[in-house]
């Protein structure tokens, strides 16, 4: 299944080829090539996953019927992929997917939304607002020691 | 049986050493503690950091703070410092006319020179010029990269592009014949239209070559020599990056100018002398030099060295209830560094390294009101509390603990404030000596050079290693080896540098590459302790001599760091000096020497009076 390094891409039949454009712009824009394969159906993180798995630089996208843009990467669990968008999050987003996508791959800092509105970092991560409340309490504490 | 305890007030932390005393007077350490100080040293409110310390030093041993006999305070030595820098170049252009930046993914390569022109005007440009495109965001890569193939076979010549966009290597892959593209150009708008430009783009891996050196650039626009030397700043500029544009504009002007940043009035026992801040850090410290030794250091009102002296004054001037008039700066470190600072009217948000003066200041007066503090001591605790002893003489005592060190030994205190060093002979004589400049200051340069604005930060930065966060599971820290990790990383951190604490990993926003970083924090340690190590002990060692200084042993909270008590020792060696960490009672390390020296020599005293 191991062909040439590229992202692996995997669209449901239903998912038009036009709705996640952005998303290849992106990996184009970075220099990483990728690779769209087609399936009939499936559930989309699985299919990400699999993605993921089967490419050599173990990152894998699936796109559903639906608008679902979701981003895998080998190392993780299926459960809990990287990112998960719609393609309703808009162009610049898309393309923001894809530059992650391929920096994922070059090990280069990512693009994260700091126009505020980048809904496809992980909001249910658990670490993040227990850091964010060490942060706000270390803050005081420094604050009173001055 | 007596329970003593000794207590160091020290600048950031309060130590505690507890001993137990028998019959004949000999003293066994049964505990020690250390906490943050509360308010600044030598004032009534370090009383409660003192009790707590207390506590958290008995409760082991199940004791109830009435159950001492005696606690011994140091002598805090009435020194503190303060830290300032002044800028003393900056770059001007009075007119935009640069562009350098490193968008990650540039488009083409090579030099395309020509002259500016807007998206929607190309349609009627002149066919025999040479044309650079200006695309601002609103218009579609795909759009731009089918005008420009358009516009070529029409014959016109378009030889390079600046794009607003990150899409410069998508409008590349679309050309048929390629240019070089500069994409992610900030303030697109602007860029000046009509004028004479050049973009270079170099290979993925190289940088520019062109336009980082001021005689291509030059040859580029006829520049004449005058001319020439007026682009110098910004060809360094450009050095080291992979793509960058220079527009000439008519009125263009850039320079770079050295910024009046005041004057030092040295005062030596016999001499006084001025130097200019402008004239950097090796002039000062030279003119130091000459009028040693100081007695006395005034900064010109009105400048940011002038603020900082004044600030630190009047601190100890409240400290110790004298009039602000009878406060002087005894000691001065001045460090030479750089200063990333935005360029004025830059397109892309460019940084020049602008030169810089570091400087620590430090006062020092007769006394601190340790009484006051000894008797707040006593009533809190119902225990008597005295002031005990010299506080360079207790460390001196304090280090002497230390296994494989004798009478002559010279100690180094690297602490946050000041550097201190004092000197036993085998007579017993102590010498010491206060010196301006340690931690505080290194964090100041880190966070300079870096650019960082963010204290706390540069101090995390001083104190831990570094390390790339290399997959979503992995980092490599900064001596190469890999630490792997059971969960995921948070996203965020993926890509960056980030420092290694003892709480978890901190991400690193800064520009600078790993080694970049590494290379600042450590000049900026050498520069203030190495530097700071041998000026103190030139001033302790016997004739001046560093040779005839046979031990020094390293205490303070910077001998806990990971590289200086490495760096001073280098350096000593080169005297033939025997320099490592303080092991204080063989348990403690580079901490607690005064605490534990205040107990000895408390015990000593009785023995000698006896």
């Amino acid at each position: 299944m191991r062909g040439k390094p590229a992202v692996w891409i995997v669209k449901t039949r239903s998912a038009s080829a036009e709705s996640f454009q952005p998303v290849l712009w992106g990996l184009e824009e970075e220099g990483i090539p990728f690779e769209v394969q087609e399936v009939s159906d499936g559930p989309l993180a699985e299919l990400a996953k699999q993605a993921a798995d089967s490419s050599p630089l173990n990152v894998g996208i699936s796109v559903g019927g639906r608008g679902e843009v979701i981003l895998h990467h080998q190392d993780l669990p299926v459960e809990t992929p990287l990112f998960n968008v719609t393609t309703e999050v808009g162009r610049l987003q898309l393309l923001h997917l894809g530059i992650n996508a391929a920096r994922l791959v070059k090990g280069q800092p990512l693009v994260l939304g700091d126009e505020g509105t980048y809904t496809a970092f992980r909001a249910d991560s658990p670490g993040e607002s227990r850091d964010e409340l060490t942060d706000l309490v270390n803050h005081i504490l420094n604050e009173m020691r001055k | 049986m007596a329970y003593i305890a000794g207590v160091d007030v020290g600048n950031n932390t309060t130590e505690i050493a507890i001993a137990e005393v028998n019959q004949q007077g000999e003293a066994s350490f049964i505990a020690t503690a250390i906490v943050r100080t509360v308010g600044i040293k030598g004032t009534v409110q370090n009383a409660m950091g003192v009790i707590f310390g207390l506590d958290k030093a008995l409760k082991p041993l199940a004791m109830q703070r009435k159950e001492l006999s005696l606690i011994l305070l140091n002598e805090a030595t009435p020194v503190i410092g303060d830290v300032a820098m002044e800028t003393i170049t900056e770059t001007v252009i009075t007119e935009s006319a640069m562009i350098g930046h490193n968008p990650s993914t540039p488009g083409g390569q090579g030099v395309g020179v020509g002259t500016t022109i807007a998206w929607d005007q190309i349609a009627s440009a002149a066919p025999q010029e040479k044309w650079i495109l200006v695309v601002p965001e609103t218009v579609d890569f795909r759009e731009v990269a089918a005008g420009i193939n358009r516009f070529m076979d029409q014959g016109k010549q378009i030889v390079g592009a600046i794009i607003r966009n990150d899409e410069g290597v998508l409008i590349h892959n679309r050309l048929v014949r390629p240019i070089p593209i500069v994409d992610e150009v900030e303030f697109i708008d602007r860029v000046p239209l009509g004028m004479p430009a050049a973009v270079e783009v170099a290979p993925l891996g190289r940088t520019i070559e062109k336009l980082s050196n001021p005689y291509d650039i030059a040859t580029i626009f006829h520049l004449d020599p005058d001319e020439t030397r007026q682009i110098v700043p910004i060809a360094r500029a450009l050095m080291g990056i992979r793509s960058a544009v220079v527009i000439k504009t008519p009125k263009g002007d850039i320079q770079e100018r050295r910024i009046p940043a005041g004057t030092l009035v040295l005062l030596g026992r016999n001499r006084k002398v001025q130097v200019k801040i402008e004239e950097g850090a090796e002039a000062i410290m030279a003119r130091a030099e000459e009028v040693s030794p100081l007695v006395e250091i005034q900064a010109e009102a009105g400048t940011n060295v002038g603020g900082m002296f004044e600030q630190v004054r009047m601190v100890m001037a409240e400290l110790t209830d004298q009039p602000v008039q009878q406060i002087t700066v005894r000691d001065v470190l001045a460090v030479d560094t750089f200063k990333p600072q935005k360029v004025l009217g830059a397109l892309a948000g460019e940084y020049a390294l602008g030169n810089a003066v570091g400087l620590a200041a430090m006062v020092e007066t007769h006394r601190l009101p340790m009484q006051r503090l000894a008797r707040k001591i006593e009533d809190e605790t119902l225990v008597p509390c005295a002031v005990g002893g010299v506080e360079a003489e207790m460390a001196i005592l304090g280090a002497l603990t230390t296994p494989g060190t004798r009478m002559p030994l010279a100690i180094l205190d690297l602490g946050g404030g000041s550097t201190d060093a004092a000197l036993i002979s085998e007579d017993e004589i102590v010498q010491s000596i206060h010196l301006a400049g340690a931690g505080d200051m290194v964090t100041l340069l880190i966070d300079a050079e870096l650019g960082l604005e963010d204290k706390e930060l540069s101090e995390t930065i001083k104190c831990y290693r570094l390390a790339r966060v290399e997959s979503l599971f992995h980092i490599r820290h900064e001596d190469g080896s890999v630490q792997f990790f059971e969960k995921a990383l948070e996203p965020k951190f993926f890509g960056k540098l980030a420092v290694v604490t003892d709480e978890g990993i901190v991400p690193l926003d800064a520009k600078a590459g790993m080694e970049k970083v590494i290379a600042v924090r450590r000049q900026a340690k050498w520069k203030v302790f190495v530097h700071n190590a041998l000026r103190a002990l030139r001033r302790v060692a016997p004739a001046g001599n560093i040779r005839l200084i046979h031990f020094v042993a390293l205490v303070g909270g910077s001998a806990l760091d990971f590289e200086i008590p490495k760096m001073v020792s280098d350096a000593l060696s080169d005297y033939g000096v025997v320099t490592g960490r303080a092991n204080i009672r063989g348990t403690e390390g580079p901490r607690n020497a005064v605490a534990t020296g205040l107990v000895l020599g408390h015990l000593k005293r009785g023995k000698d009076g006896a």
